[in-house]
This record gives C-alpha cells, sequence and structure tokens, in this order.
C-alpha cells in the first residue's frame, strides 16, 4: 500500500516524532506535577480545571503584557492559588480527594470561563497574541532528521523534558522528596518522625497546581495563541492516567506521555495520509492503547499508600478505636497502623 | 364563602377568555443545541428566531420567544413537550441529535408547530412537523473547487470535527469539489473527534501540512483555530467554515463557507406563524441565497481572476442547475463519485 510505504519514510517518522513531543508536553508538565502531589498522598483529579485556570491566567497577561514568560509565571500561580482552594479542603479539612477534585474542576471550567467572558465581554473577535516562536536549539538542530524533530520547538518544551530529572532528584534525591513519599506512605510514622504532614502535603499539592498551571499555559500560549474553553479538553484526565502508567516516576511518566503523543501523531499521520482504515479507528487508537497499558500495568502499580487517606489526628484515633472494635468482635486482624495500606480505607467505608 | 368561589371563577373565565381572544399573540419556544451566544451554530438560529420576532411584531403579530439552551438530547422531549403543553404554537428544534425527541413531541401535541434543523428523521413525519436544512455540500463543494485550484502542490485538506452524515456531507462536499478541479489529485482528510480542541486541531493540521497540503478547510467549531494557526506557521492557506473569519488569521484564510442559518430559520418561523408551511415539505435549500464563500479581501491576490472566474461560473452552474452536487454523507465517497454524474445538462 503506497499509503502505509508513505508513513514508514524517514521523513514522515521525524515528524510523527517531533508531532509526539509536542503533544507530550502539556501531558508530561501536568503528570510530573501530579506525580507530586500523588507521591505524598494526595491524588488531585482537579487538574484538568487548574490547566484551564492556567491556560486564562496565562494568556490573559500575555495578552496584557506582550511578555509570554509573564504569561506562565501568572499560570503558575494561579494553579498554586487553585490547588491550595483544593488542598485546604483536601489535607486540613479531610474531605475526599476524588470528590472535591471533580467539584474542583466544574469550578476551575466556570470560574475560567466567566473571569474571560466577563474581561473580554463584546469583544468581535477573539483576542489572540502570537504564540511562543520555534527556538532551533544551534549545532543539534543542523543535526540530519533528528536535528528537526528534537531540537526544533519552543522552549517549554525543553523545559518540560529539563524538569524530568529535576522532578526527579526532588522526589528520589531530596530530603524534601523523603518527606513527601513518607506523608504518601505512611503519615502517622511521618509525623512521629517529626515531619509536618499537612504542610509536605500542602506544598505538594501547590507544586503539582503550579505544573498543571504551566501545562495549561502551554496550550493558550506556546500552543494556540488564545484562550478558548475547554482548550484543556481531557488532557488533565490523560495526564493522570499518565502517572499511572509511568509509575509516579519521572522518567517512566516522561516514556507515558510521549507513547499517548505519538499515538495521537502516528494517528493523525495515518488520516493525513489516507490510511483505508476507519477514521473512528484511528482517533481512538491513543485512548484505547492508554486503556490497554493501564489494565496491563496497573495491577501492579502501587499506588502511594496513603492516596485519598486523609491525615487528621483526631480521624485516626478514632479509626484506631473503630479498628480495635473490629478486631475485637472479628479475629482477622486488620493493621492497626492508620493509613498503613488501602485496607484501612475499605475497613472504614464498609 | 360561596361568593368567595364564584368570583375565582369568574376570575378564571376571564383569563381563559383573555387567553382565547389573545390568541393574536404568538408564542415560539427556541432549543438549540447550545448556548444562543455561542458564536455559532446556536447563536446563528437564535439571531433567526429573534428576526422572525421583529419581522412578525412590525406586521402586528405579538410574538414572545422564548429558549432552553444547551439540553442533553435525552430530555429534549420533555422540554419541547413543556412548551407545547405551555401553548406555545411553534417549537423550533435547532439541534441535529433532537431527530427522535421532535417527532416523538410532535406526535404528542398536533396542534403545535414543530421545526427540526437538518434532515428529516423519519420518511412520514407527522402533519405538524417540518424539516428546514441547508445542502451544505454546494457551497463547500465550490470551496473545494476554489481550494483545489489555489493549491500550488496539487493537495487540499481537511479538518473535520466528526464523522456524521450532517458534517461528513461538508467534508466530502469539499473533497469532490477538489476532485472535480483536480481528478487526479487526491485530497486528504481528518477527524478529530472533537468540535473545541484546537491543539489537536492544530497538529491534524501540521500532519496534513507535513504531508503536502497547502490549502486546509477546516469543518469544526472552535478548533478551527488551530487549524488557522498552523497554517499561518507553515504559511499556506486555510479555508474557514460557518461565519467570515478572515479578521483571526487574516495572513491566511482565503476564503469562508458561510452558511445562513439565521435566514432559513427566521422564514421557517415566520411560516409557521402566519400557517404558510406546507404539509409534508421539506424545506432545503443551497447556495441559492443560503450559502455564499466570503473572500478575505487582504488575500485577493491569491486567487487569480481565472481561477476566480472558474469559481463564480461552478458557483452559477449549481444555482441553475447545470451541476448537481450529491449529498455525499460516508468519509471516502468523494473518491469513488462518479465526476459525470455531476455535470446534469
Amino acid at each position: 500500500m503506497s499509503e502505509l510505504g508513505e508513513l514508514f519514510t524517514l521523513t514522515a517518522a521525524m515528524a510523527i516524532l517531533a508531532g509526539a513531543i509536542r503533544i507530550a508536553t502539556p501531558l508530561l508538565l501536568a503528570a510530573l506535577g501530579e506525580a507530586v502531589s500523588e507521591r505524598a498522598g494526595v491524588l488531585n483529579v482537579g487538574i484538568e480545571g487548574l490547566m484551564a485556570l492556567g491556560a486564562l491566567s496565562g494568556f490573559v497577561t500575555a495578552y496584557w503584557t506582550g511578555n509570554l514568560w509573564l504569561g506562565f509565571g501568572a499560570a503558575l500561580v494561579a494553579g498554586v492559588l487553585g490547588s491550595l482552594i483544593f488542598g485546604t479542603m483536601t489535607v486540613l479539612w479531610g474531605s475526599d480527594q476524588v470528590a472535591t477534585g471533580i467539584v474542583m474542576n466544574l469550578f476551575c471550567f466556570g470560574l475560567a470561563n466567566l473571569v474571560y467572558r466577563s474581561l473580554f465581554a463584546g469583544a468581535r473577535d477573539i483576542p489572540s497574541i502570537s504564540s511562543m516562536r520555534t527556538y532551533r536549539i544551534p549545532v543539534l538542530s543542523d543535526l540530519d532528521y533528528v536535528g528537526r524533530a528534537l531540537f526544533s520547538h519552543t522552549p517549554i518544551v525543553y523545559i518540560a523534558f529539563l524538569l524530568v530529572p529535576v522532578v526527579w532528584f526532588l522526589l528520589q534525591r531530596s530530603v524534601w522528596g523523603l518527606s513527601v513519599r513518607a506523608a504518601g506512605e505512611n503519615p502517622a510514622a511521618a509525623d512521629t518522625a517529626g515531619i509536618d504532614v499537612w504542610r509536605v502535603r500542602l506544598a505538594a499539592v501547590a507544586v503539582g497546581g503550579a505544573f498543571a498551571g504551566v501545562a495549561g499555559a502551554t496550550l493558550s500560549i506556546a500552543q494556540l495563541g488564545s484562550y478558548l474553553d475547554s482548550m484543556t479538553a481531557g488532557r488533565g484526565f490523560v495526564a493522570l492516567a499518565v502517572v499511572v502508567f509511568g509509575g509516579w516516576n519521572p522518567w517512566r511518566i516522561a516514556g507515558a506521555s510521549l507513547i499517548f503523543g505519538g499515538a495521537e501523531a502516528l494517528q493523525l499521520r495515518m488520516q493525513a495520509t489516507g490510511v483505508p482504515i476507519p477514521s473512528a479507528f484511528l482517533v481512538a487508537i491513543p485512548y484505547v492503547l492508554t486503556i490497554i497499558v493501564i489494565t496491563v500495568f496497573a495491577g501492579k502499580a502501587a499506588y502511594p499508600a496513603a492516596i485519598n487517606v486523609p491525615y487528621l489526628r483526631r480521624t485516626i484515633h478514632k479509626r484506631r478505636r473503630a479498628a480495635a472494635r473490629t478486631q475485637a468482635a472479628a479475629p482477622p486482624s486488620l493493621p492497626d497502623v492508620p493509613g498503613a495500606g488501602r485496607q484501612v480505607v475499605s475497613a472504614n467505608q464498609a | 364563602m360561596r361568593h368567595h368561589l364564584s368570583l375565582t371563577t369568574f376570575a378564571a373565565l376571564a383569563l381563559f377568555s383573555t387567553q382565547v381572544f389573545a390568541a393574536e399573540e404568538v408564542k415560539v419556544a427556541y432549543l438549540p443545541c447550545g448556548q444562543v451566544n455561542d458564536q455559532s451554530w446556536s447563536q446563528a438560529g437564535y439571531m433567526g428566531a429573534q428576526a422572525a420576532q421583529k419581522e412578525l411584531e412590525s406586521a402586528g403579530v405579538k410574538v414572545k420567544l422564548d429558549y432552553s439552551e444547551s439540553i442533553p438530547p435525552a430530555q429534549v422531549e420533555a422540554a419541547a413537550r413543556d412548551y407545547a403543553s405551555r401553548g406555545y404554537q411553534v417549537v423550533v428544534l435547532h439541534c441535529g441529535t433532537f431527530a427522535d425527541a421532535a417527532v416523538a413531541a410532535a406526535k404528542g401535541f398536533p396542534k403545535t408547530k414543530f421545526l427540526f434543523s437538518t434532515r428529516p428523521p423519519v420518511d412520514n413525519p407527522p402533519a405538524n412537523f417540518w424539516s428546514y436544512d441547508i445542502a451544505q455540500g454546494e457551497a463547500a463543494f465550490v470551496a473545494g473547487y476554489l481550494g483545489a485550484l489555489v493549491s500550488k502542490s496539487g493537495k487540499v485538506g481537511v479538518i473535520g470535527a466528526f464523522d456524521f452524515p450532517v458534517l461528513t456531507r461538508q467534508v466530502e462536499g469539499f473533497r469532490l469539489g477538489a476532485r472535480y478541479a483536480r481528478p487526479t489529485d487526491k485530497s486528504l482528510v481528518t477527524y478529530i473527534n472533537s468540535w473545541d480542541d484546537a491543539g489537536k486541531a492544530k497538529e491534524a493540521a501540521r500532519a496534513q501540512i507535513d504531508a503536502g497540503a497547502d490549502v486546509v478547510f477546516t469543518a469544526t467549531d472552535q478548533a478551527a483555530r488551530g487549524v488557522f494557526a498552523a497554517a499561518e506557521d507553515a504559511g499556506v492557506y486555510a479555508i474557514a467554515s460557518y461565519a467570515d473569519q478572515s479578521s483571526v488569521a487574516p495572513d491566511a484564510i482565503v476564503s469562508n463557507v458561510v452558511y445562513d442559518y439565521p435566514k432559513l430559520v427566521q422564514e421557517m418561523i415566520v411560516k409557521a406563524a402566519t400557517d404558510k408551511l406546507e404539509v409534508g415539505k421539506f424545506y432545503r435549500f443551497g447556495v441559492n441565497g443560503y450559502s455564499l464563500l466570503i473572500a478575505n479581501p487582504k488575500l485577493a491576490k491569491v486567487v487569480p481572476a481565472d481561477v476566480q472566474a472558474k469559481v463564480d461560473a461552478v458557483m452559477e452552474d449549481i444555482k441553475s442547475g447545470k451541476l448537481v452536487i450529491p449529498e455525499l454523507t460516508t468519509s471516502g465517497a468523494s473518491d469513488t463519485f462518479d465526476l459525470k454524474t455531476v455535470a446534469s445538462k
């Protein structure tokens, strides 16, 4: 088939690779931040909404100041502020993380659309800025084939990928990372060791928010040059899947984002070259791939043990008493260390 | 007590009689897919409804126009029935996915007139049900013809939102027009499965441009912005749909395909209110006053005079019936359609 032949030329492969990197960038940013938050035991399903906030505040700031980097800064701040609302509710008040995250999504979308409408009410055309320019890295971008694919992108793309080792170091090698992981695995033990679990969790949530905000601004500032309602289009949810697929490890998260981006770039290219497969199948490829990968890997995926387990001392004492009662009633023992595993959650829910 | 009761009865009677006498007031309900200020499909219909209200009121008919926005298809029948039971004489269901609900509600309220956008959903609709539609394939065909003649590479592409009949007919209309201009060149097509994912639309357009396309037609909603951005980045051309968007990307948009839904909805409501709709008629129009191409004056130099003359000629031939544009509702149909059957005479 000539259409398939067209796909497997080196030029086409490099174009697909470049597309994969562009598509992966906002996913990678959102997923890196979410990994930090989840490692601290806070599952933030509200990142889709935070991305929308970031997309809006980033665009508006860039539009007013004419400076794209200020836009990214504003998006970062908006993401942090939005995530702190979420953090206050889940970390400090102990509300359910999933339910709160869903509400945050609705809240953020409503807020972003409201603010956008009130700022640009009556504008005939959709306001726009010229989006971020491609920066070709000297020498490297002149390499044959891979030069264009890897080293000819907007600066935010390079930043996103450079943040992978940074986040990895932060989580795996720094003292703060150790306390984050402790707060996510066994908050009671962390508390005993003198770690302020609330503060660590709030900080991790804020880091997640900052990344989500910048991820959103990547869409509005670097890719499009304008803000549109629902321009995040589910990328926050894909990022949640990417975190699981990547096993909360920044390197693997980068790989997972690239696989999703690659599948998307490949299917768009396949459609464009007229591969005789119905578009409905091709469009579904990245999502089907994500589902398959997650069902294969998620079984083995070790969620941070204390994810979605609020750490409230008062509740913990209550739980410990409840566990003791259950233990007295039914001999099969439950772990009496609060927050140490999913059994505690289910025992609590039952 | 008795006195009080009769007073109530009297009041009720009085109320009833005023309703009878106020038959001059026409109550119109408008139910679109989305919001009446969406700058797109739902707003176009609402503009038509408002224009109808104005037209009728200037003719001395009082009109009460109400709308319900963004109702999920599963709940539209209940909403339509609610309006009908509250005495609305005309219920406009301006959304392709409301088909079943529209027919079901029409059967329940034979005295209320139901107007439904796009093609008749059933073979024998009730007598109080009318479909109105714009043959979008016609203007899209002309756009494809124009795009292929403007293209230097010979490759044109289409970015569509979803592969479903009402949208596919625009995509395939464009592709058939392109093939009519250049029978040996195959056009590209990508569906992004979204109305508003501009990021994805941009990548899709980029993939087409990488594959050689230098004119890209878009049949999406907000996602079109991504197509324009990709065209601007690559220095190629785009053709927009649904509104004159030249000012959005003045250096990329060559032309805009516009379907005049406000005019059509206005006429339908006025006809319904004045009892002038023919039972069983499918109100369907095309480039004959209901769709057109609006060129971007800034890119006029891109379209040479001889090309423009050819495009105008094709437009006239469709209007006169010399060219008959088929309604192609399955993806890829334009690739195999016999070009000879386009020219009827």
